[in-house]
């Protein structure tokens, strides 16, 4: 029974530090987008609230917190106050199976756990794009249920987009799964230690994953509704989309999940085609006499691809203008998907030769 | 006699009964039967001799003490022959009638309702006859009938028509469409058996990108429009109205608030009008000055446009970056006359103040960086592949179906017609400077877009060339009638005094008369029609606003495009509410 | 014994991933309430009706409406559907050789075969 209390104790502590990582990220995320889009754009970006505007997060929070819910006549009540929480749980969820650090089997009081992921599955990659996918519920039930022409358009648009995408991102990654022969977010990263030339974007051999890489990305900004693929909150055509009637801390909620979902896709980028925690050359990773802080290099080098994607994100919202609806679909089945498929037939044959 | 008049005349010998032609302001002007007008517009616009291809503007003027109370005035451009004419038509105040026009020219839609709305005049023959300003329900009559009071009639609060916010909680369903909806609502569309409905979406006036309080009424099935329905007046002022009880001169600030952002050229095309109507001949410097303003002001126009449709379409970086642009050129008109937006610089007869040189080496400074500007919005939006799916392509309008929709501006040029008025009737001196004026091939809105950023390049072509021929010499003409004095010399001698009094106080008086005259602004052709009674105030003043006529070929030029693409379409025509609604 | 085992493993792996759903419902689920308890409530007619730019909306949003996508809906059921039949095959690749290879390269074929169709007959023309 200790074993038992102990191991709750220490997972319990693990899911309130990612949670509460993932949920200041984001809060950070939200005030780097402003500054990073400023710097791009010749401007500022928020200056008033703290020196340079660093406690931005902290009053934009506060104000959707004390700020009045509506829920409009003519709403679906329960849907439209439970479509928030629907979207939000599965972006927080996600981070249960991902391997911030090295693997590290730490032995307290007779229970061995591993620090650096919450729980690694055997299905880990499958785990993640089962609950993205409950995700868009969310994003559809909230549209449809403000009874909003605006909110519904944007609903509607969002279930096209998020079914066009997930196909593609659940076939971007089949090359990966071949060459690791597992879906377990750890197993994949440690079969790619020893430098960037192992990271299955790059390496050489049997067939480098760079393609599948840039279709995920793609297919991933997608999947989280940014720009060029914004279109289910394309501002100046549908108001908000399906967020329109939203305000308060609902409203804040499709906020959480959406940075929540980029910090994620970020992350499952970074372990299925980066190396995880792996650094990029091996000696910069901390080796040598101070072996125990091999996961503070491991943790560093995650941070910096994460967050190298994320600017990513920001850079694109920086740079392109909207797609349309039918070139958005076009783009993704006609485009992407094709492009998907030869990876993996490519893939396949390749590493049959090199077996 | 011009041929025009005379092959008129020849043609309908009974419908014609009179013809003239004003050598002074070069005007052509026809008066005829009301009940001819369709089979003279019809010659007019088949005929190759007239060849009026282009409908310029539908107006009306009312003189409450003739027998035929109403006069209905026609003004048409020949694109082929390069002339204007006036067709004046008089019809009685008990039968306000007369035949309709958009059998010929499909631009005459809008036209029509505006002067059925504002003065009561029925077009027999026009397809969806209603108000198009006021509201659906408004029957407190025609506000510009001369009978009908300048400061309005009542107070907003007591009209029953509006909303009270105190009502209580109703449920959603039970809640009635409110009257005005229902225009809307009985389409044309058969009931059918079909078992999806035509969605109505209100898209405005309350929206992030209908450049204002636009409202169109988007039919739509799926997310392809079907049908969009224009609706105007949200920020109808009567300025046209508010116009009869000022002075010629009390009339320049107003037209700031016209097209809001590009003041100059408003006050331009007014002071044009006004010295055309009065026959002022303008100094050589001030028409320098005057020609360079109105290109920067030009160059502002087109930044704001670029920065708002690249917006629309969700390019947020071009925005900021044609605004820091902006910022500049904004700067300088408020050092050169206190204002950033509504400027009120010219005045009739000349500018309110001289360029001075600091302005001017900021200005030349301005241009030579402003080429790699331009040059910075190109990379992020000419070669990007988003970019370029989503204006081409879109939008498309041909040649024939714009000149008859009367569009003018870049939203013309467009669609390969070359019709620019610097260079057809070049006023200023544009005559004196090499420019070249950009035309489309596809009258898509790529094109439209090309066009207004080659404009800035011309147009900063014109600038540098003015800026180095600018004369010396005074900037206001000397004609103590009709221009005030210099407030040194009201101070000094008596003569001045007296001038200066009587025009502040009375108001000049231009001899009895009508003129139109059409400037090139950035959005397109903005023409004052002026009335003159010969007394001080305008008898009555009508404007050709480019955005309101562009207006009337909306629906033609959105049906089949996706809801995204209304949001382009806004943005092609470079539209602002100030100057459609007036 | 080894149904057992298998039994507790899961337990220990999936256990974690339970708590962490029913924490991230719990956050979500309280700070609604908390900011329920604190936020004003001033409800209005106006404030409540719907948004549509500012006029009074037509008519209601839940009617039958032309979405035109169904058939990319099908389409994404069916595909999904083999993607998964993939990742069995992708993870034992190196087990299953030369025939799970030919095998797959037949399935992927049968599903280009549909894809072309699909492409063909317009399916993937949204609209």
């Amino acid at each position: 029974m200790v074993d038992v209390g102990i191991k709750l104790a220490l997972t319990l502590t693990q899911i309130a530090s990612v949670m509460g990582i993932v949920l200041l990220t984001v809060a950070l995320l939200t005030l780097l987008e402003r500054k990073v889009l400023g710097w791009m754009q010749d401007r500022m970006g928020p200056m008033e609230v703290g020196p340079y505007g660093i406690l931005q997060p902290v009053a934009d929070g506060l104000k959707l917190f004390f700020k009045e819910d509506i829920i409009p006549a003519g709403a679906n009540r329960i849907m439209f106050s439970m479509a928030p929480v629907l979207s939000l749980v599965p972006a927080l969820i996600g981070f249960a199976v991902i391997p911030f650090g090295p693997t590290w089997n730490v032995e307290w009081f007779g229970v061995e756990f591993k620090p650096f992921v919450i729980s690694d599955i055997n299905i880990g990659v499958l785990y993640i794009l089962a609950f993205a996918s409950i995700g868009a519920y969310g994003v559809i039930l909230g549209g449809w249920s403000s009874n909003s022409k605006y909110s519904l358009l944007g609903g509607l648009r969002s279930a096209a987009q998020l079914i066009s995408y997930e196909l593609n991102v659940g076939l971007a990654i089949v090359g990966v799964l071949l060459l690791s022969s597992s879906l377990s977010m750890v197993t994949i990263t440690e079969a790619q230690t020893g430098g960037f030339w192992r990271w299955y974007a790059f390496a050489p051999l049997p067939f480098p994953q760079f393609i599948a890489f840039v279709v995920f990305i793609i297919a991933s900004v997608a999947e989280t509704n940014r720009t060029p693929f914004d279109l289910p909150e394309a501002e100046s055509e549908l108001v908000a989309g399906f967020f329109t009637e939203y305000s308060g801390m609902r409203f804040a909620f499709f906020f959480l999940a959406e940075y929540a979902n980029m910090i994620l896709v970020s992350c499952v980028a970074t372990v299925l085609f980066f190396g995880g925690w792996d650094a990029p050359l091996p000696f910069l990773q901390f080796h040598g006499s101070l072996e125990h802080l091999e996961w503070l290099s491991g943790m560093f080098w995650f941070t910096v691809k994460v967050y190298t994607f994320l600017f990513l994100f920001f850079w694109l919202r920086a740079t392109l203008p909207r797609l349309r609806y039918d070139q958005l679909m076009r783009f993704g089945w006609k485009v992407l998907l094709p492009i998907a498929l030869g990876n993996i037939v490519i893939t396949s044959i390749m590493a049959y030769i090199f077996s | 006699m011009h041929l025009v008049l005379e092959t008129v005349q020849r043609q309908f010998p009974e419908t014609v009964l009179a013809v003239a032609e004003d050598q002074a302001r070069g005007d052509l002007s026809v008066q005829i039967l009301a009940k001819g007008i369709r089979e003279v517009a019809r010659f007019l616009h088949d005929d190759p001799r007239t060849a009026f291809d282009h409908i310029t503007d539908i107006c009306s003027a009312d003189y409450p003490d003739d027998l035929e109370r109403f006069e209905v005035i026609y003004h048409f451009l020949s694109l082929p022959h390069g002339h204007r004419i006036r067709v004046k038509a008089r019809i009685m105040e008990d039968d306000p009638v007369i035949d309709s026009v958009t059998s010929i020219w499909k631009g005459a839609d809008f036209l029509e309702r505006e002067v059925y709305d504002l003065m009561g005049i029925q077009f027999e023959g026009h397809p969806d006859l209603r108000r198009i300003f006021m509201p659906e329900d408004y029957d407190e009559g025609y506000p510009l009938r001369k009978d009908f009071p300048a400061e309005g009639k009542g107070w907003r609060s007591q009209f029953d028509f509006f909303p009270k916010y105190d009502e209580p909680i109703d449920a959603w369903s039970e809640k009635e469409v409110p009257q005005d909806q229902h225009v809307f609502m009985a389409g044309d569309t058969p009931e059918s058996k079909k078992r999806t409905t035509e969605m109505l979406l209100n898209m405005g006036p309350q929206h992030p990108s209908t450049h204002g309080v636009l409202r169109v009424v988007l039919e739509l099935d799926g997310e392809r429009v079907s049908k969009a329905m224009p609706d105007l007046g949200y920020l109808h002022r009567g300025v046209e109205k508010l116009a009869e009880g000022l002075t010629y001169m009390q009339v320049l600030p107003h037209t700031d608030r016209l097209d809001y952002v590009c003041a100059m050229t408003n006050n331009y095309a007014y002071v044009r009008a006004v010295e055309k109507l009065v026959g002022v001949t303008v100094p050589e410097r001030a028409e320098y000055v005057r020609t360079i303003v109105a290109e920067v002001q030009r160059i502002v126009g087109h930044l704001f446009w670029l920065g708002t449709q690249a917006l629309d379409i969700g390019a947020m970086t071009v925005f900021f970056w044609t605004f820091r642009e902006r910022e500049v050129l904004l700067d300088l008109f408020e050092k050169l006359c206190g204002a950033r937006l509504t400027l009120n610089y010219y005045r009739i007869g000349g500018v309110d103040a001289d360029l001075t040189p600091e302005i001017i080496e900021s200005l030349k400074t301005f241009l030579d960086t402003f080429p790699e500007h331009i040059q910075e919005y190109d990379v992020l939006l000419q070669k990007n592949r988003i970019w370029l799916a989503r204006t081409k392509d879109v939008a498309v309008i041909s040649g024939e179906d714009a000149i008859n929709f009367g569009l003018t501006g870049p939203t013309l040029r467009g669609s390969g017609v070359a019709y620019d008025i610097r260079k057809l009737e070049p006023y200023g001196a544009y005559d004196k400077v090499e420019w070249e004026v950009p035309v489309g091939k596809n009258g898509d809105t790529y094109d439209r877009y090309w066009i207004r950023v080659e404009e800035m390049r011309q147009s900063a072509r014109i600038v540098q060339q003015c800026l180095e021929q600018l004369p010396e010499g005074p900037i206001v003409a000397d004609d103590p009638k009709i221009i005030p004095p210099q407030k040194t010399n009201v101070m000094r001698d008596m003569e001045s005094l007296i001038h200066h009094f009587i025009i502040f106080t009375h108001g000049f008086k231009p001899p009895k008369g009508e003129t139109y005259c059409a400037t090139e602004v950035p959005k397109g052709e903005l023409g004052f029609f002026l009335i003159s009674d010969g007394g001080p105030r305008p008898y009555r003043m009508k404007i050709r606003s480019p955005s309101f006529v562009h207006m009337g070929a909306f629906d033609y030029m959105a049906r089949g495009y996706l809801i995204s693409d209304i949001v382009t379409i806004f943005g092609t025509y470079d539209i602002v509410m100030g100057e459609c609604d007036r | 014994m080894v149904g057992l085992d298998l039994l507790a493993e899961y337990l220990s792996k999936y256990s974690p991933i339970l708590i962490f759903i029913v924490l991230a419902l719990g956050f979500g689920l309280v700070t609604l309430a908390l900011s329920y308890l604190v936020q004003p409530k001033y409800p209005e007619a106006e404030k409540l009706t719907t948004y549509e730019c500012g006029s009074e909306p037509f008519s209601d949003s839940r009617m039958p409406f032309p979405i035109r996508y169904y058939v990319i809906a099908m389409l994404f059921v069916i595909f999904d559907i083999e993607v998964i039949f993939l990742y069995p095959w992708a993870i034992t690749f190196y087990d299953l050789g030369i025939i799970g290879l030919i095998e797959m390269l037949i399935f992927i074929g049968l599903f280009v075969v549909a894809y072309v169709y699909a492409w063909q007959k317009g399916a993937l023309e949204w609209d």
